[in-house]
């Protein structure tokens, strides 16, 4: 007998363009395209709620906003600007030039949108505040000067005041007619011959499995943000107090793999320095961001490694590269206590703290307000925390200038494609545009019998571990903090090729003695069996992609304890992940 | 040995809440239940809480106070104490 779509689906759901995660790309993604065409019809699924969901509450800062001179506030000297260009040039063998460039030059694209659903990017005088208290920064732009050898643009880009960014443009993009389907969370991409042509998708809280069809669809599904536990917490809330949102647990990443569509530098596990307790940028923003780290000798981290603002090996964030100096093996962080000088702040810096934590979820201000505020007499710790694959590199690759991944129809952008923020916006701009003529000049492909047994398979695979009857039942939650405890101690920021093996066989024992076991009584908890089957895939590959380079690059993010050194041969050089008939097959491609 | 609770996440007191279900159609880690009978909110998944309180700024009846885990408000400098005093963080002694 032959299986119809309409028996093993419980809604079959047509659009023009479907937007999976409704983010900041996401919702960006669907004011625009609904701007350049009132009459395309676009459907957003979110995991969570709309409203709340991903990585951006509220947004601190623009990158790469091209501002005029006169927008400066504060001048640059020609010092930091060149370590600043020497920060941008580090990861040139990681990200896709032609792509850096295409984002640069429309790095303004998304601000008017902004403005125009009501989020304040400016000052009251109508300019834009360049964002000067990153200490001696690094950007990820070009730099050019003037006769005098200042930058003709900042380099820093600019402070936006769009504390309450997520939640006006998820209003705005309800007002666009878009359908929005919350606690709708993705579970695999369809295809036909290469090309994307649906998806399906679990209801969490209703257990429906709904089939998705469109012409494009954009993944914006954000980082793999549960790789590493929070590690200063026992189980279980070590699991989804993380720096990126936990909701984010890398299905964007297995769904596109699992299509067809190439993943690369999973090995780039971004870390981030936070306050202790915090775990969140305002903390960080006390961390070197705004606030010098000291030491128990007293001594100033900038001050006593001066080069170490970026460094050779192309540490991604100064205060980072401060805890780990001099060197990886007598890292400050390791060997002593590293505190946060807020005592003698000067009250824009603390302002500027504040003003980082109002665009975080309501926790950062919750917990400085109940700390007694920034300026009490405690003084803050610093640490480096492992944030999972997203905010620097790694992820979705996209292989076109539309952010197209390897599978036609099938576009990326934000943390899942390893460039987030306000790199995000400018390319959910970009995409949608494309996007726009795009739906225009083709049909709906028709879902056939291969499409339907496609399905059929992703059906039988999500519903498996509801009431499972098996004699040991493996809770997700558990199994989530084993492999992410693996990650921790055998991969994690000193990696070694005997611990990577290690990890490698741990994380192949996870998957086939504890996966098949898996149980789940309710929708709900059958998400969380998903997310931990998406989180022991990308932990192998992880792992894998780690013992393949064996260099050191971006230290501390990967650091091979038996390769401390940058080798040229891997100088432009990128591992990718690519799924062929099942197998998983790994490659050394040059990415510019 | 004690038993294990998880002595952190989302309170509702139920003398002010007033059903309006904001915080069960928001969260982002889905934590929350909705008991159908009594039309009010439940807190299913506590240990699945990210601490992002949401819920306790969007209740608009204050009815929600998030218990931050005892190891963050440590490392912090949080003293416990402080929590015990109901919505310090909104102000309201």
């Amino acid at each position: 007998m032959v299986t119809k779509l309409e028996d093993l689906a419980d809604g079959i759901i047509e659009t023009d363009f479907l937007i999976v995660g409704g983010g900041l790309v996401g919702s960006m993604a669907a004011i625009r395209a609904k701007k350049n065409d009132k009459n395309i019809d676009i459907i957003i699924i979110d995991k969570a709620r709309m409203e709340y969901s991903g990585d951006g509450v509220g947004l601190d800062n623009f990158n790469q906003v091209p501002l005029h001179k006169e927008d400066l506030h504060r001048d640059v000297d020609k010092d930091d600007a060149k370590k600043a260009i020497f920060g941008a040039e580090r990861l040139k063998g990681l990200k896709n030039l032609r792509l850096d460039a295409i984002s640069m030059k429309n790095a303004y694209i998304s601000q008017p949108i902004l403005e125009e659903v009501g989020v304040k990017v400016r000052e009251d005088d109508g300019t834009l505040k360049v964002l000067q208290g990153y200490r001696k920064g690094t950007v990820w732009g070009h730099v050019e000067y003037d006769e005098n050898g200042k930058p003709t643009e900042p380099l820093f880009g600019s402070f936006s005041r769009a504390s309450d960014l997520k939640m006006k443009l998820g209003t705005a993009v309800r007002k666009t007619g878009t359908r929005v389907f919350d606690r709708t969370m993705l579970t695999s991409i369809i295809t036909r011959d290469g090309v994307a042509v649906g998806v399906t998708a679990l209801n969490t809280r209703t257990g429906k499995f709904l089939v998705f069809k469109a012409k494009a669809i954009l993944l914006a599904t954000g980082a793999a943000s549960r790789l590493y536990p929070y590690p200063w917490a026992p189980y279980p809330n070590s699991l989804f107090y993380t720096l990126t949102s936990p909701v984010n647990h890398g299905g964007g990443h297995i769904s596109a793999l699992n299509a067809g569509a190439k993943l690369y530098c999973m090995e780039m596990n971004t870390v981030y320095n936070v306050s202790k307790g915090i775990n969140h940028s305002s903390g960080g923003g006390a961390c070197n961001w705004y606030f010098k780290m000291y030491n128990s000798k007293g001594e100033y981290l900038e001050d006593k490694y001066p080069d170490r603002v970026v460094t050779k090996a192309g540490g991604m964030i100064p205060g980072v590269n401060f805890l780990f100096s001099p060197d990886m093996q007598n890292a400050e962080v390791m060997k002593d206590v590293i505190l946060s000088a807020k005592h003698n702040a000067t009250a824009d810096e603390i302002a500027a703290v504040y003003f980082t934590a109002v665009t975080e979820p309501p926790k950062a201000l919750k917990f400085h307000k109940l700390a007694g505020g920034l300026t009490n007499e405690s003084p803050v710790e610093c640490i480096p925390v492992l944030v999972g694959i997203g905010m620097a590199t790694g992820g979705v690759l996209r292989e076109n200038e539309h952010s197209e991944t390897g599978v036609k129809n099938l576009f990326a952008a934000g943390n899942v494609t390893g460039s987030g923020g306000s790199h995000g916006f400018t390319w959910a701009c970009l995409i949608a545009d494309h996007i726009t003529q795009l739906v225009q000049d083709q049909k709906q492909l028709a879902l056939d019998s291969e499409q339907v047994q496609q399905v059929e398979e992703a059906k039988k695979w999500v519903f498996s571990p509801l009431g499972r009857n098996s004699e040991y039942k493996v809770n997700s939650l558990e199994l989530e903090d084993y492999i992410r405890q693996v990650n921790y101690n055998y991969v994690g920021l000193y990696k070694i090729k005997s611990k990577l093996e290690r990890a490698i066989e741990l994380i192949k024992r996870a998957r086939d003695g504890a996966v098949p076991l898996l149980t789940a009584n309710n929708p709900h908890e059958l998400m969380r069996a998903i997310e931990v089957q998406h989180i022991i895939e990308i932990s192998e590959l992880h792992a894998q992609s780690s013992l393949m380079r064996d260099e050191s690059r971006l230290i501390p993010i990967h650091y091979r304890e038996d390769y401390p050194d940058m080798d040229p041969k891997w100088d432009n050089k990128i591992i990718t992940v690519r799924k062929i008939a099942g197998q998983i097959n790994y490659d050394i491609e040059n990415l510019n | 040995m004690q038993k294990v609770e998880i002595n952190y996440g989302p309170k509702i007191d139920y003398r002010h809440c007033n059903g309006c279900s904001e915080c069960y159609e928001n969260c982002p880690m889905d934590v929350f239940g909705w008991d159908k009978e009594k039309q009010l909110p439940t807190v299913d998944y506590p240990g699945e809480c990210s601490i992002c309180c949401f819920c306790e700024t969007m209740c608009p009846e204050a009815a929600i106070d998030v218990l931050i885990p005892l190891h963050q408000m440590l490392d912090f400098g949080i003293h416990p104490v402080t929590l015990t005093k109901k919505s310090k963080f909104l102000g309201v002694d």
